[in-house]
């Protein structure tokens, strides 16, 4: 059914409420939503959660006022029951019934079901415009009126606050706007806080730099660590504003001169922005300022000659040559050596953070103390810390030098392996030489004396000839201490002496093999010890290492830590067990703790390899057979109490251990010795401290005076004096030091000074004829000097008599002991010669002639010429103390507590003058010191302490 | 109603239950605990731990005695670093013992004989090759003294074959300047045997009946609950330590009573009740072996007056002994108490007939330093290769009695394929003054084709007395030079093995 046109009544109730009833409310609900704006702005720019959602919440509600107001009038305006209700009803309520009784009329005669009925469709339409048509238009006028009127109060109250509060602080409403609408703290629409904004840079103080100006947009690259002031006139009071750069954010403060200020330090790239904080939003100006810091580089060092490999063996001395660069300015330069775990830096410079740019060299001994201890690879860097105070002090380090260490116990191996082989070679000799003592067959052609002489000699050089090469080697290293030298050399020889019989020449050969295999096993055993116990440091290192791999994070270092350690702990167990039986032993011992070890690691059991390395190191620091007591078990059952143990057979060779008892007799022998001496300069000098005779004084006075009024005539000594006028006042000086040490009855240094003036006094004599001097003075002088030498001539001459009768008991005791020396030193010598261990014939040589000294003296101080004695003394003491010095073993490498620290570069043949290697200039000051310390010490003890003197002085600085 | 109140009933049953299983450590449940480990019973001493969860020092402490006797050192020193259980002077002295045990025992090799129910640790896996004589040595000694003291022992028997002095002090605890001092071999403590490898000496020691030895102690301490005296323990052991086999030359047969008399009469007696803490801390070897005798003649004496059965009688009486003085359960056992035991025992030595002195021995010893320096120029000539000429350089020498001599000459002898020469060189075992396990080697290798019991006589008995000594491992057979002497080697598997593993030791 089309629809019906309204008709012309229902047009005007229609319009009426349009243009009035409906405006109206349409306006009111545009104020609303006004109001809701600027609401919701105010309680979101709080900007804390809870009030963003109350300021969104009142922004919704005036939106829905509005959308209410427009979506009512539609549907009112679309329904006539609406309209009618809306209109009709609420000004004329009767007729408003009464209009709606009709139109329902009209819809029930319209609806599908109305065919039904007879009622027209006509007659209720003009039904309902006649009940229409029956409303007044002045009622429905004033209602309209009272109904738009009533509206606009409420729209003008709405404005009137919405406008208020808008015309207070009209940016607040954007603002809060902003902040309501803000994503991730952040809000969409940046504004502008600061004006008359200002940037400034200061770098930092150690760069020396003045402070400068920024642009406050753009891109800025900055030192780190500079401090960023930003400065400006707030656009708006009441803002919290804030520097913003990435999470962080800085406060502005009051500058005290209206302004606000902020300040940054630079660490990191950031872009700064000025912003103001709305509780937890930010809203920041459209544009910032980009800043990029620039870092303070670490130093570069550049070593010469890295990165390469050396190994530790070939190495005489490293010669480091660095430089080093700095973009900035440079605090120190330092050594750093590494090691597994272990680390040594050691302070080459230390500069004044200013300089950019050092060169420099060192050099490393291969006797330092730390390469001496270091049994993996040592990492040489140079490494040099520059002078940043904003992010710290960074160091630049160098390329590595790596050093490779001898292996432990390599050396002690190589040169037990040698020694092993010269055993052989006797060995081999001993063989051969065994069928000559056999008596020739029948038919065998008779063999001369000659013949077997030859024979013996050929065999013997053959034999010999890898014990001499043996005792000038070096083993990966290592040297054969002196000790072991002599003794050996001392075999050589022994064996090298014509053997007057066959049967002597075996039995000769016998006991130098067996000296030699003595002398082997007793070098092998304290080599084993020694490289035990370095040994031991390597299983601590493996321990080291397994702890570190009980952290998960570090397990992958820790593998490789453990790794190159157990690579030198292995080869180590290798070599230590080739060394004699103790090495065996303790090498067996170690071999099968690092299989035990390895199969913790391969179980992956970082514990228990930790475990068990470090029972080996306590194990291998203790260098003792594995079984110390009885030689086969003691207690505990089992033992041999009780039982049939078969007694082992004794030592074949007892050359070794009395070569050793030889060397600790010779020592004690020249201690004693030095002690004797001693002991007669004590009594000598004793004797000669006797009471001073009254009338002896003041003759040696008076002579004094005479002596000083003969020398007169001569000149004082000043410049400008020719040749000849210069002796003769350096003759009257001598000739007075004379008459001083006369007076003081000093006579031996009043002897001295007469001789000096006494040669003076020729110089001058001989002196061209320029001389002012005359003869008559000089010969004065001369006669009176040679009467007064005289004089004390006598005296000293008299006294020593006088003080060798009083040494006279003393000295015979002295020379009873001396006599004994000597014998002993005759004992000693025979020993040597003819023993099991010979000494060489240099040892057996010295200590002959010491015996004769010895003997010499004796006789000297048992006459009482103790003087003469001592003399024979000390030339004896000094063959005593040379052989004692031959025999003192070299200190050995690895040997804890000598050597230490010794001077880098010094003593070192490859630190050539190419570099300014320290430590040279230091030992030549030591030698320089040394030698006036001496100087010192001997020059003015003229009696017979002096040498004594020297000697303890010596001793002192050795 | 009546079904509710059982329901409920049950549920309090079961939360009893459980808290009593949970909570078993009560005193009375710690004593428990100690007195399965003390008896030995590790299996009965985990299960109840294993129903613990307490924390108590006492409990901790037990938990890592258990472990220790277990041999799982690692586990107890992880128990005792607990700073609870190490404020007692007991837990600090275990804490260190684990401590130590720990390093020498991590990562050990262990090698098992199930059917012989025989847990062997080794601290070096060399020793492998040494097992199985282990094993068969240290069933054969179980079951024997077992059998005779009518103890059992429970399995696994566990025993730790170490390195070393220092790893055999490590895992016992006994002080290492004691252990060398006294020349210990093996301990028994933590109800196993820990003993030193062969290897650890130069010409090997009597391992056999040291493990017996040890054994023995393992014994007595299960019968008595460990409230031996030390006298008893070491006694008993002495005395047990070769009777688990047949009898052996040069075996002690009146060693004890001999010494044991002479140390009295000369006044060095020792003294039952002054042995200390252990013979092996005793200040010398010579001590040691005086208080050795002592102990073991006194013993003897007692069994011989008393009987087998008193003996046992008396480990029964200690293992219920709560008091700490074990007199009583000697006076229970026998009607005297020590001291008049200890009177009536030197009576009976002082009564014995004085001492006779050996008979010399056969044939005269030559001048021991020219013994030795033959010796050792054989040696040198031998180990490179030069057997005719280490033969004539060894044949002048006097052997006498020393099998050490005659053992060099007739490898010499052999090393110039002069056989005949050899066995009259080496001489047979009346001839000679001790066991020397080189010596009974080669005469093994001797007897191999004429006499094929008394080759495997000379073997075992070489084997008894140093078993990594080449001549022994390998059957009389020996490196001339870089080259066996023999190439031919052993038949058995096991004594290949030994061969190639004393072979490898090296011994100079």
């Amino acid at each position: 059914m089309p629809p019906i046109p309204a008709p012309a009544p229902l047009e005007a109730l229609a319009t009426r409420f349009r243009t009035r009833v409906a405006r109206a409310r349409r306006q009111l609900g545009v104020g609303l939503l006004l109001l809701g704006i600027v609401l919701a702005a105010l309680l979101a720019r709080q900007g804390t959660g809870l009030t963003r959602l109350g300021g969104a919440a009142l922004l919704l509600a005036g939106i829905s006022a509005l959308v209410y107001v427009a979506m009512q009038a539609r549907r009112t305006l679309s329904d006539r029951r609406r309209l009618i209700a809306a209109t009709l009803s609420r000004a004329e309520p009767a007729l408003g019934a009464r209009a709606l009784r009709a139109l329902s009329l009209v819809e029930r005669v319209g609806s599908p079901d109305a065919a039904e009925t007879t009622e027209s469709p006509e007659l209720a339409q003009l039904h309902f415009q006649r009940v229409l048509a029956l409303a007044p238009a002045k009622s429905l006028d004033a209602w309209a009126s009272r109904v738009s009127d009533r509206l606009r109060l409420v729209l003008l109250l709405v404005v009137v606050g919405a406008g208020t509060a808008l015309a207070l602080d009209p940016a607040r409403i954007l603002e809060g706007l902003d902040v309501l609408v803000a994503r991730a703290g952040r809000a969409p629409v940046p504004m502008y806080w600061l004006s008359s904004l200002r940037v400034e840079s200061r770098p930092p103080a150690y760069q020396r730099s003045a402070d400068h100006a920024l642009f406050p947009t753009g891109v800025a690259h900055e030192p780190v660590g500079s401090v960023i002031t930003v400065q400006g006139q707030p656009e708006r009071e009441g803002r919290t504003l804030v520097l913003v750069g990435g999470t962080r954010e800085v406060p502005f403060v009051s500058d005290g001169s209206g302004g606000v200020v902020a300040r940054w330090v630079l660490s990191q790239p950031v872009e700064l922005r000025v912003a103001a904080r709305f509780g937890n939003v930010l809203i920041t100006e459209p544009e910032g300022l980009e800043l990029r810091p620039v870092a303070d580089e670490a130093p570069q060092v550049a070593l010469e000659g890295a990165p390469r490999q050396l190994e530790m063996k070939d190495m005489q001395a490293l010669e480091l040559r660095y430089s080093v660069h700095d973009d900035h300015g440079l605090r120190e330069v330092a050594l750093v050596l590494r090691a597994g775990g272990r680390e040594d830096r050691r302070t080459l410079e230390r500069l004044d953070g200013e300089v950019k740019q050092h060169t420099g060299a060192q050099a490393l001994a291969p006797r330092d103390a730390f390469l001496r201890r270091s049994f993996l690879p040592v990492e040489v860097t140079v490494e040099a810390r520059d002078n940043d105070g904003a992010s710290g002090p960074k160091w630049g380090k160098s390329e590595r030098i790596t050093l490779l260490p001898t292996g432990v116990g390599e050396g002690e191996a190589l040169r037990y392996a040698a020694l092993e082989s010269a055993r052989a070679a006797l060995v081999k000799g001993y063989a051969r030489a065994l069928p000559t003592l056999e008596p020739s067959k029948p038919g065998d052609p008779p063999r001369s004396a000659e013949q077997l002489r030859k024979q013996q000699k050929a065999l013997v050089e053959e034999s010999v000839s890898p014990l001499r090469q043996f005792v000038q080697g070096t083993f990966a290293g290592v040297t054969v201490p002196k000790t072991a030298q002599t003794f050996l050399i001392g075999q050589a020889r022994a064996l090298e002496r014509p053997a007057p019989t066959a049967e002597t020449f075996v039995r000769r050969f016998e006991d130098v093999l067996l000296a030699v295999d003595a002398a082997l096993r007793a070098i092998g055993d304290r080599d084993a010890q020694t490289v035990s116990k370095r040994l031991g440091d390597v299983a601590e290192e493996v321990a080291d290492g397994c702890k570190l791999g009980q952290d998960p994070e570090k397990q992958r270092d820790a593998k490789l830590r453990v790794g190159v350690a157990m690579g030198v702990l292995a080869r180590g167990a290798a070599a230590l067990a080739s060394l004699s039986t103790l090495g065996g032993d303790l090498g067996g011992v170690a071999q099968g703790e690092l299989r035990r070890i390895e199969r913790a690691l391969a179980a992956g059991s970082f514990l228990e390899a930790e475990l068990a390395a470090r029972h080996l190191a306590a194990r291998l620091r203790r260098p003792k057979p594995s079984f110390s007591s009885a030689d086969s078990g003691g207690v505990e059952g089992g033992g041999q109490g009780g039982r049939g143990g078969a007694q082992q057979p004794g030592e074949a060779s007892q050359a070794h251990q009395q070569f050793q008892e030889l060397m600790r007799e010779l020592q004690q022998l020249a201690a004693e010795h030095a002690g004797e001496i001693s002991a007669v300069e004590g009594a000598l000098e004793s004797a000669e401290q006797t009471e001073q005779d009254p009338e002896l004084q003041n003759e040696a006075k008076e002579r004094a005076e005479a002596l000083r009024r003969a020398l007169e005539g001569l000149p004082d000594y000043g410049p400008g004096q020719s040749p000849g006028e210069q002796a003769a006042a350096l003759a009257r000086e001598h000739g007075r030091a004379m008459a001083e040490s006369l007076s003081r009855l000093s006579l031996r240094d009043a002897k001295q000074s007469a001789q000096s003036a006494k040669q003076q006094l020729d110089g001058a004599r001989k002196a061209p004829a320029d001389s002012s001097v005359s003869p008559e003075s000089l010969s004065r002088a001369e006669q009176e000097l040679q009467k007064q030498l005289t004089w004390v001539e006598e005296q000293l001459e008299k006294a020593q008599q006088a003080a060798d009768a009083r040494a006279k008991e003393a000295l015979e005791r002295s020379s009873k002991r001396e006599q004994e020396m000597a014998e002993r030193a005759q004992n000693l010598s025979g020993r040597g010669r003819h023993g099991e261990a010979a000494l060489s014939s240099e040892v057996a040589e010295a200590l002959d002639r010491a015996e004769g000294l010895m003997r010499e003296a004796a006789r000297e101080l048992q006459n009482g010429r103790g003087e003469r004695g001592l003399q024979l003394q000390r030339d004896a003491q000094r063959l005593l103390d040379q052989e004692e010095d031959d025999q003192r073993p070299e200190p050995q490498q690895g040997d804890e507590g000598e050597q230490r620290g010794g001077e880098p570069g010094a003593e070192s043949p490859a630190a050539s003058g190419k570099a300014e290697v320290p430590g040279r200039d230091k030992n030549q000051r030591a030698e320089e010191f040394r030698k006036r310390v001496l100087q010192g010490l001997s020059r003015d003890q003229g009696g017979r302490l002096g040498p004594a003197v020297k000697r303890y002085a010596e001793g002192l600085l050795k | 109603m009546r079904r509710w109140l059982l329901v409920l009933a049950a549920l309090v049953a079961l939360s009893l239950g459980a808290r009593a299983g949970a909570q078993p450590f009560g005193e009375r449940g710690l004593r428990a605990l100690a007195e399965a480990i003390a008896d030995m019973e590790l299996g009965r001493a985990q299960e109840l731990a294993r129903r613990s969860d307490a924390e108590t020092p006492q409990f901790l402490f037990q938990r890592a005695l258990l472990l220790v006797n277990l041999g799982d050192c690692v586990g107890a020193s992880a128990v005792l670093s607990n700073p609870a259980v190490t404020e007692s002077k007991e837990g600090a002295q275990l804490a260190e013992i684990a401590k130590s045990c720990a390093r020498a025992t991590a990562a050990g090799f262990v090698v098992e004989d199930k059917e012989r129910g025989i847990w062997l640790r080794l601290q070096d896996d060399a020793d492998r090759v040494f097992a199985p004589f282990v094993f068969k040595v240290a069933a054969q000694a179980r079951d024997r003294i077992g059998a005779e003291l009518r103890v059992d022992l429970p399995r696994p028997l566990r025993i730790d074959l170490v390195r070393d002095l220092f790893s055999l002090s490590a895992v016992t605890g006994l002080p290492l300047e004691a252990a060398e001092t006294t020349g210990t071999l093996a301990v028994a403590r933590f109800s196993r045997v820990i003993m030193l490898s062969p290897r650890a000496t130069r010409s090997g020691y009597h391992w056999e009946d040291t493990l017996a030895h040890e054994l023995t102690h393992l014994f007595v301490t299960r019968a008595t609950r460990d409230h031996a005296p030390l006298w008893l323990q070491e006694g008993v052991a002495k005395r047990y330590e070769n009777r688990w086999r047949e009898a052996r030359p040069f075996d002690p047969k009146d060693w004890a009573q001999v010494t044991a008399t002479r140390a009295l009469r000369r006044g060095r007696s020792i003294g039952l009740t002054k042995l200390g803490p252990s013979i092996a801390m005793l200040p010398t070897p010579e001590e040691a072996s005086t208080a050795y005798a002592e102990v073991q003649s006194f013993v003897d004496y007692f069994v011989r007056e008393q009987g087998e059965p008193a003996l046992r009688l008396l480990f029964t009486d200690l293992k219920g002994l709560a008091s700490e003085d074990p007199s009583s359960a000697l006076r229970s056992v026998s009607g005297y108490d020590l001291d008049q035991w200890n009177r009536r025992w030197q009576k009976s030595l002082l009564d014995a007939p004085p001492e006779v002195v050996a008979p010399p021995h056969a044939g005269k010893g030559g001048d021991a330093r020219d013994l030795a320096r033959r010796a050792r120029l054989g040696d040198l000539l031998l180990d490179a290769g030069y057997g005719q000429e280490a033969a004539t350089v060894l044949a002048p020498g006097e052997a006498g009695g020393s099998p050490h001599y005659r053992f060099r000459v007739a490898r010499a002898e052999l090393a110039r394929q002069a056989p005949d020469q050899a066995a009259l060189r080496l001489g047979v075992e009346t001839e000679i003054d001790g066991l020397f396990g080189p010596w009974f080697g080669l005469r093994g290798r001797l007897l191999e084709a004429t006499d094929p019991a008394g080759a495997a006589r000379a073997f075992a008995l070489g084997l008894a007395s140093d078993p990594l000594a080449e001549e022994v491992a390998c059957q009389g057979r020996f490196m001339l030079g870089d080259r066996p002497d023999d190439p031919r080697l052993p038949a058995s598997p096991d004594y290949r093995a030994l061969c190639a593993g004393a072979r490898q030791l090296g011994r100079d």
